[in-house]
C-alpha cells in the first residue's frame, strides 16, 4: 500500500516554493557589501549596443567613436572640459594664414604602432581619404562643408567632382606642415572642433595603401584618372580599417569580436606622451542589465552603462562613485509637421470636423503656440528623467557656443493654451476640436511619457482635442516620414539630435534650415532664417557671430515650429577604484578621456 | 530501400526544402517598403540624408524577382552576403556565432535527455506514489516557468549574491589567454580546445561558466523528456511481453530497464532530435541573459535590425540543419524499431 502525502502536504510545499522563489530576488547583494579590487591595471567597461566599424571616415556610432579615440590621435583636441579650447596633439601648433586656410604644423617624433613616424603626409591623406570614402550616412560631410561648401562628393548617387577639388583642400606645406584650404571664409572654432573628433583621426597612409585602401592618388596606380572614385562611398569590408587598425593613440587594438561582443586594447609602449596607466582597455557589449550591474557591484566591471530607471538600484552601493550633473549635448523635442502628407493615416478624417485635423494644420502659428504652452516641462523632468534634465527653449542648448540663457522658454500654461488654440486661424479649437495620432518609438518610455503629457494636459483644456498615442518602430518611423512623396506623414513626431561638434551651427541647421535635417519633414521653411543661418555659420567675426545665433535662438522661440525638450544630465558610476575622470561632453564613450585615468586600491 | 540511396534521396530534397524556405522568407520581408529595409544602415537621425543613396545603393527599390535573383546568383557563388548584425559577412557570422551554441547543445542536450529518462522512467514505475506525484509537480513548474524569468533568477542568486557563476563563455584573464597565440584555436568551443590545448584553468572556468545557461536551458526540456518519457513507459509497461517478463520471475529492474524502457525510448529518440536541432538554432533568451552569445543572438538581432541577409542566411541554416537531424533520426528509428523500413512503412 502506498502511502500518500496528504493534501495539505502538497499545498505547504508549493507555498513554502512560491516563498522561496519570492525572495530570492532580494538575494542581489546590498549596499553594503564591498566592491573587490580586480584586475589591476586593466579598465573594463560594459555597455549596450556594439560597434559598427573601427574605420575613422566611416564610424558616425558613439561606440566606435570611443575606440578609435583610444588607438588614434588627431592634430588637436580639447583642452580639459572645454569645448572651445584646445590643446596641440599630433600637430605642434596652428595659424590662420588667412579667412580662407589654417595651416598645422606636425609633432616630430610620434610613431605609429609599427613604427612608421606620422608624417604630413600622412595628415594629408587621412583627411583626403575620408572625403574620398565619404560613404552614405557617415561623418565626412563635415569636411566637406567647410571646405568645398557643399554637403558630399554625390548627386543623384553619382560622384559629381574633381578630384583636384579633393586635393587642392588639403596640402603639405613647409616641409612638414598641412595646410587645409576653404573655397569661401569659414570661422576657426567651428573647423577646430571638426578636426578635434574621431572622423579626423591620422592613419598610416603607407599602411592603409599596403593594404589594398586607397594609395592617395588620383588613378591610384592605374591608367585611369577616376580611379579613386572606386573607393567612394565602398562596402564596409572594403576598407582595411574596418576591423583592423594602425594607429598613434595610447592603445593597439588586440581583439574585437564582434560576434562575442567585446573589443579589446592593449597599452601602446611607444605612445609619444608616454604609455597610458591601463594595460589594456575592454569593453565588452552586454544587453542584459542584471548581468552588467552583477559585474559592477562584483568588481568584474569599472564602469557599466545603466538605464536612467535603474539609478535607485545603485544608490545605496558606499563603494561607487557616482557622478552626476553631467551636461550632455543633446536634446530632444517634438516636431510640428506644418504639411502632413495627403496618404497619413494619423490625422482621421484630414478636415477640422473634431474628427481629424487638414494636412496644414500645423502652418498656424497660434496653434503651435497653444500646444507649447500645453507641454508640462517640470512633470516631464521628474517622471520621465527622474530630475535630471534641463528645459531648453531652443536647439542652441547649454555648452554650446553662443548659447543665450535669456532666450525666453515656454512654460505650462493651460490658460494661454486655451487662448491660443481658441485664437487660431483655424477659428475656436475648441468648439471644433480636432483629433489625431500622436506616435513615439517603441521601447522609449521618456517619449512615451512625454505624449502621454502632451494628450492629457490638450484634453484637459477640451474634451474635443483628441491626441491618440501609439508606438511605431525605427523603420516605421522611417517610412512614415520618408515617403515617396517626400513629405511626411506624421503630423508630429519626437526626435534626439547629438552635437557632431559643439557647434550652434550643427544644432540650428537640422531644426531650424528649410533644408536642413529634419524640416524636409515639417514643411518648415522661412527665407530669413534660411539667410541667417546661411551667414552665421560663415561669419569669422565672433561678436557677430554671437548676435546671429542669439537672434536664431529668439525666432524658434517667436515661430515655435516645434515643442524643444530637454538636455539630459548624465550621470557615470565607476568603481571607487577608477581616478582622474573629467566630463567633456564632446568626448565619445562613457569613460571619456581614458588616457588620463588610472586604477588604484586606496 | 539501401541506406545509401536513401540518404542521397533525403539530401537531395534540401534543394527545394532551401528554395521554398528562402523565397518564403524573402516575400515576407518584401512586405516592408525599401524605406523600412533600409533602417538597417539609416541608425541615426543625422544618417536621414542619405535614406535615398542608402535604398539605390543596395537596391532595396528593385521588384522582388530581381532583388531575390541576385541574392540567389551571390548565394551560388558562395557569398551570402554581409551582416550587419554581425559586422562580417554572414559566412563568417554563421561560423563564428555556432561554437557558442554548439557548446551549449553539447551540454545541455545529454542532461536533457538522461535526466528526462530517468525522471520519466522513475516516474512510470511508481505511478501514483510520491515520486510520481513530485516528478509531475516538477514537470509542470519546469515547463510553466519562463525560460527568461528562470535565468535572471538564477543569474541574480547564483552570480548576484552568490558569485558563483558569471555570465558570459570566459573571465577577462582566460579570454586574453584563449586569444593568445599559446592557445591554439581548433574549435572555438571552449571547453573541448580547452582539452585539446591540455590547459585545465580555461576548462574549468569554461564550464564555471556553462552551469546557469545549462540550466536555464535544460529545464523545460527536461520536463517535456520527463513527462513524455513517462508516458511511453506507462504504455510499454502494459504490454503483454512485460507481464510475461513478470511471470517468469525476473527482477523488476531488470523488467523497466530491459524490457520495458527500450521500447518506450523511440518516441523519446525522435523528440531528442529535435530538442538537439532547437538547441543548436539557438536560444535566444539564454544567450542574452548570460551574454553567451551564440547564433540564436545573432539571429535575434539579425530579425529585430531587418538585416536581410543575416535573416536569409540563419534560414539557411536552420533549414540544412533540421533536414540533417531528420534524417539522423528517421536512420536511428530504423535502428532502434526494427519493425520500421527506411522510406517508410512497417515490416
Amino acid at each position: 500500500m502506498s502511502k500518500r502525502i496528504p493534501k495539505m502536504g502538497w499545498i505547504i510545499l508549493a507555498a513554502l516554493l512560491c516563498v522561496s522563489l519570492a525572495i530570492l530576488p532580494a538575494c542581489g547583494g546590498g549596499g553594503g557589501t564591498p566592491i573587490p579590487y580586480k584586475n589591476d591595471g586593466a579598465f573594463v567597461q560594459e555597455t549596450i549596443g556594439g560597434l559598427n566599424s573601427l574605420d575613422p571616415a566611416w564610424a558616425y556610432d558613439t561606440a566606435s567613436g570611443e575606440q578609435i579615440q583610444y588607438m588614434y590621435d588627431t592634430l588637436l583636441y580639447y583642452d580639459g572640459n572645454h569645448t572651445d579650447q584646445f590643446v596641440p596633439m599630433l600637430a605642434t601648433n596652428w595659424t590662420v594664414v588667412n579667412s580662407t586656410a589654417i595651416k598645422f604644423c606636425i609633432r616630430d617624433g610620434v610613431h605609429f604602432w609599427n613604427g612608421d613616424n606620422v608624417t604630413a603626409e600622412d595628415v594629408e591623406y587621412s583627411i583626403e581619404r575620408a572625403m574620398v570614402q565619404n560613404r552614405a550616412g557617415g561623418p565626412t560631410w563635415m569636411f566637406y562643408m567647410p571646405l568645398l561648401d557643399r554637403m558630399g562628393s554625390r548627386s543623384g548617387g553619382v560622384v559629381v567632382i574633381n578630384f583636384s577639388a579633393i586635393d587642392n583642400a588639403v596640402e603639405v606645406v613647409d616641409g612638414n606642415c598641412v595646410q587645409f584650404n576653404f573655397v569661401r571664409a569659414f570661422p576657426e572654432t567651428p573647423f577646430l572642433q571638426i578636426m578635434s573628433n574621431t572622423w579626423a583621426s591620422i592613419v598610416d597612409k603607407d599602411w592603409c595603401a599596403a593594404h589594398g585602401d586607397w594609395d592617395g592618388t588620383a588613378n591610384n596606380g592605374t591608367g585611369n584618372s577616376t580611379m579613386w572614385t572606386y573607393y567612394n562611398n565602398p562596402p564596409k569590408s572594403r576598407s582595411p580599417l574596418y576591423k583592423g587598425a594602425m594607429g598613434n593613440g595610447p592603445w593597439e587594438l588586440d581583439t574585437w569580436d564582434a560576434i562575442a561582443g567585446y573589443i579589446r586594447l592593449t597599452k601602446n609602449t611607444g605612445y609619444w606622451q608616454g604609455p597610458a596607466q591601463f594595460n589594456t582597455v575592454t569593453t565588452k557589449f552586454v544587453d542584459e542589465w542584471t548581468s552588467r550591474k552583477s559585474s559592477l557591484v562584483h568588481g568584474d566591471a569599472d564602469l557599466v552603462y545603466v538605464p536612467r530607471n535603474y539609478i535607485d538600484q545603485l544608490a545605496s552601493y558606499t563603494d561607487l562613485n557616482a557622478i552626476k550633473d553631467l551636461p550632455e549635448l543633446t536634446v530632444d523635442a517634438f516636431f510640428f509637421n506644418q504639411n502632413i502628407g495627403n496618404s497619413s493615416t494619423y490625422i482621421g478624417s484630414k478636415a477640422l470636423d473634431g474628427n481629424g485635423i487638414p494636412t496644414n494644420f500645423f502652418s498656424d502659428l497660434n496653434v503651435r503656440k497653444g500646444f507649447n504652452y500645453a507641454f508640462d516641462w517640470d512633470t516631464y523632468i521628474s517622471d520621465a528623467m527622474q530630475g535630471e534634465a534641463t528645459q531648453v527653449g531652443s536647439p542652441v542648448i547649454d555648452g554650446l557656443l553662443y548659447y543665450n540663457n535669456a532666450t525666453p522658454k515656454y512654460s505650462l500654461n493651460l490658460t494661454l493654451a486655451k487662448y491660443y488654440l481658441e485664437h487660431s486661424g483655424w477659428g475656436n479649437l475648441s468648439s471644433i476640436g480636432f483629433e489625431f495620432t500622436l506616435c513615439y518609438n517603441t521601447g522609449n518610455i521618456p517619449r512615451k511619457t512625454a505624449c502621454e503629457i502632451l494628450a492629457e494636459n490638450l484634453l484637459a483644456i477640451s474634451e474635443n482635442f483628441i491626441v491618440n498615442i501609439q508606438p511605431i518602430t525605427w523603420d516605421t518611423f522611417l517610412d512614415k516620414i520618408f515617403t515617396i512623396s517626400g513629405i511626411s506623414d506624421l503630423p508630429m513626431f519626437q526626435i534626439g539630435w547629438q552635437a557632431d561638434y559643439p557647434d550652434p551651427d550643427n544644432f540650428v541647421t537640422p531644426f531650424q534650415y528649410s533644408s536642413g535635417d529634419f524640416a524636409a519633414y515639417t514643411g518648415y521653411s522661412n527665407a530669413t532664417v534660411d539667410a541667417l543661418i546661411d551667414s552665421a555659420r560663415l561669419e569669422t567675426n565672433p561678436i557677430t557671430r554671437q548676435a546671429d545665433y542669439y537672434t536664431l535662438q529668439q525666432a524658434y522661440y517667436n515661430e515655435a515650429p516645434g515643442i524643444m525638450l530637454v538636455q539630459p544630465l548624465g550621470r557615470r558610476f565607476f568603481t571607487k577604484y577608477i581616478h582622474g575622470y573629467y566630463f567633456n561632453p564632446v568626448t565619445p564613450g562613457m569613460p571619456g578621456p581614458l588616457y588620463d585615468m588610472y586604477k588604484s586600491n586606496p | 530501400m539501401e541506406l545509401r540511396s536513401y540518404i542521397i534521396r533525403r539530401l537531395l530534397l534540401l534543394i527545394p526544402v532551401l528554395f521554398g524556405v528562402t523565397l518564403f522568407i524573402f516575400g515576407i520581408t518584401m512586405l516592408f517598403s525599401p524605406v523600412q529595409r533600409a533602417s538597417l544602415y539609416i541608425t541615426d537621425p543625422k544618417q536621414l540624408v542619405d535614406l535615398p543613396t542608402i535604398i539605390q545603393m543596395y537596391g532595396l527599390d528593385k521588384p522582388f524577382f530581381v532583388q531575390y535573383g541576385t541574392w540567389l546568383g551571390q548565394v551560388l557563388r558562395g557569398n551570402l552576403g554581409w551582416s550587419e548584425a554581425g559586422s562580417m559577412p554572414v559566412a563568417d557570422a554563421i561560423w563564428h556565432s555556432l561554437p557558442a551554441t554548439l557548446e551549449l547543445a553539447i551540454f545541455a542536450t545529454p542532461l536533457i535527455i538522461f535526466l528526462g529518462i530517468f525522471l520519466g522512467t522513475k516516474a512510470a514505475a511508481n505511478k501514483d506514489k510520491p515520486l510520481d506525484h513530485g516528478t509531475r509537480v516538477m514537470a509542470i513548474l519546469g515547463w510553466s516557468l519562463p525560460t527568461f524569468w528562470l535565468g535572471l533568477l538564477l543569474m541574480m542568486f547564483f552570480y548576484g549574491f552568490l558569485n558563483w557563476f558569471p555570465p558570459g563563455r570566459l573571465t577577462d584573464q582566460m579570454q586574453i589567454l584563449v586569444d593568445s597565440a599559446a592557445f591554439i584555436r581548433y574549435t572555438h568551443i571552449n571547453t573541448i580546445d580547452a582539452i585539446l590545448n591540455l590547459n585545465g584553468p580555461v576548462l574549468l572556468d569554461a564550464l564555471r561558466h556553462l552551469v546557469l545557461p545549462v540550466i536555464t536551458l535544460s529545464v523545460t526540456h527536461v520536463a517535456f523528456i520527463m513527462r513524455l518519457m513517462r508516458s511511453s513507459m506507462l504504455e510499454s509497461l502494459g504490454k503483454g511481453y512485460v507481464l510475461t517478463a513478470r511471470a517468469k520471475g525476473l527482477d523488476e529492474r531488470v523488467v523497466v530497464n530491459r524490457h520495458a524502457r527500450r521500447n518506450a525510448l523511440i518516441p523519446v529518440i525522435t523528440v531528442s532530435g529535435y530538442v538537439f536541432a532547437g538547441l543548436a538554432s539557438g536560444a535566444v533568451i539564454t544567450e542574452t541573459i548570460f551574454s553567451y552569445k551564440g547564433i540564436g543572438w545573432w539571429a535575434w538581432q539579425a530579425a529585430v535590425r531587418l538585416d536581410i541577409p543575416s535573416i536569409l542566411g540563419f534560414a539557411l541554416f536552420s533549414g540544412v540543419l533540421f533536414v540533417f537531424i531528420n534524417l539522423v533520426v528517421d536512420i536511428l528509428y530504423t535502428r532502434v524499431d526494427p519493425r520500421v523500413r527506411l522510406g517508410g512503412g512497417l515490416q
